[in-house]
């Protein structure tokens, strides 16, 4: 499985590097880079994939235990604490769109609630980590 | 009939009739949908006098629901994440290109309904301590 892991970083790294000169290509010929840079989110993602699982089955090899029963408690009580104030915030922007008359526009409220609700998951997850009554 | 005065009741009905007060506020000087607002904290006003009457055992969840709970938020959560980044991915592209409306609509309504019926399943499937 190590092994497999480790030919996914390097196919992944291949296709970030191709799925990158594309984009770099289109730009500069003028075209549109957003189908390229589909790849390079697919091989992102699949080299942080391959890279957490390398560290896994290394750490697994020796013994140690990452993911146990509290952290990925830890993990779901914080995920639904950022699911409350996902759906809360966005509750609050449609009212005072509403109310104020705020005309909000769709990239202007939902990266803002995207990248808020990732980090509070993150931010609670660390907090009840460390209060650890979980 | 006797009603419990602790904090956690008081702390509710504070929030609903704080919720009364700001929706005639709204609804008196800014715009209608105030009398919205006023009205769920009625609601919550109702509940929390029902509630009042009630021993606080009633009220405590046990550990499967939860965790039923929890484990049916998180999964709520990537799903709202996903629909926003799909909803992005077409935004860029342009095959579509959602309104305010759209996504809030889509949103709130997937998260909601995404964790209800999670919570069933998660209650049906049987397996969460």
């Amino acid at each position: 499985m190590l092994f497999m892991s480790k030919i996914n970083l390097a196919l992944s790294v291949f296709l970030l590097a191709f799925a990158s000169f594309w984009v770099v290509q289109n730009i500069y010929e003028g075209k549109s880079y957003h189908e390229p840079s589909l790849f390079v989110l697919l091989g992102l993602t699949l080299l942080i994939s391959a890279y957490m699982n390398i560290k896994r089955f290394k750490a697994e090899s020796e013994g140690k235990a990452i993911a146990d029963e509290r952290s990925r408690r830890v993990g779901e009580k914080s995920g639904l604490f950022a699911y409350l104030l996902l759906l809360g915030s966005l509750m609050v922007s449609g009212l005072a769109n509403s109310i104020l008359n705020l005309r909000l526009e769709y990239t202007s409220t939902v990266y803002v609630i995207l990248v808020a609700s990732l980090f509070s998951w993150i931010i609670i997850g660390h907090y009840l980590d460390k209060k650890g009554e979980v | 009939m006797k009603f419990r005065k602790d904090k956690d009741i008081l702390q509710f009905m504070g929030v609903g009739i704080g919720m009364i007060l700001a929706g005639l506020a709204t609804f008196k000087y800014l715009h209608p949908a105030g009398m919205g607002l006023a009205i769920s904290g009625a609601v919550l006003t109702l509940i929390g006098l029902l509630f009042a009457t009630k021993p606080k055992e009633i009220l405590l969840q046990d550990e499967r629901s939860k965790r039923i709970n929890e484990k049916a938020g998180y999964y709520g959560f990537w799903a709202i994440l996903a629909i926003i980044t799909v909803m992005n991915y077409l935004n860029i592209t342009k095959l579509w290109i959602p309104t305010f409306f759209d996504t809030y609509s889509i949103i709130i309504f997937t998260g909601i309904y995404c964790w209800i019926i999670l919570r069933w399943h998660f209650n049906k499937k049987g397996d969460t301590e």
